[in-house]
């Protein structure tokens, strides 16, 4: 497969996916605060977002597996980059939270977070490697 | 490692996408493997090898230290 028919098939899972994700989550916060609803529904509602993530996810380890050689080595090291910072983060935030009484961050931006790291990762090293754009 | 893909391009007179595309890897790959920034799998240096119509050793070569 080539490297822009790789690209081409991930956008257009991760487009939706990332569409839906921020439309389930608008939509659930929207619904907490304008509607009365049981605690089951709201956890039920709670897993909406999760399944976008898992589908991007996919998407993503997919596109991974597609592309060539050196251009999976540097996603890879993008990855790996998005959660060393991610992973280093919330344990120390976790350890503030336990030890010094810092305020509790909502965990659910730790998907967001790991994606905007990857992708300036991503975009520095894609830059050092000549890579421009489009393979993101 | 040293290798001679940008003077075996040459003499065929094929743009880094022309070979990226009989090897079925990016312009990127051509042009970190050329400018020593990327060394090849096996397979992918067997293909080289295959397309070129050379042996491998022919192609690229180890440099000291490594």
């Amino acid at each position: 497969m080539t490297q822009k028919r790789a690209h081409r098939r991930y956008m257009k899972l991760f487009v939706p996916a990332m569409a839906m994700y921020l439309l389930s989550m608008f939509g659930i916060s929207f619904a907490k605060k304008n509607a009365t609803m049981p605690e089951p529904l709201l956890y039920g509602l709670a897993i909406v977002p999760a399944i976008f993530i898992l589908i991007w996810i996919w998407g993503h380890m997919r596109y991974i597996t597609e592309l060539d050689e050196y251009l999976r080595g540097l996603q890879v090291r993008a990855v790996m980059i998005g959660m060393a910072v991610v992973m280093a983060f919330t344990t120390v935030w976790g350890m503030f939270e336990e030890l010094a009484a810092a305020p509790a961050l909502p965990i659910f931006y730790i998907v967001p977070g790991f994606y905007f790291v990857y992708g300036l990762a991503y975009i520095v090293i894609g830059k050092r490697a000549g890579v421009k754009g489009g393979y993101l | 490692m040293k290798n001679r893909l940008k003077v075996l391009r040459a003499e065929r007179d094929w743009s880094q996408a022309v070979l990226g595309e009989k090897l079925d890897v990016s312009r990127q790959t051509i042009n970190a493997i050329e400018t020593g920034r990327y060394d090849p799998s096996l397979p992918l240096a067997f293909k080289i090898a295959r397309l070129f119509a050379c042996t491998i050793e022919e192609i690229f070569e180890e440099t000291e230290g490594e």
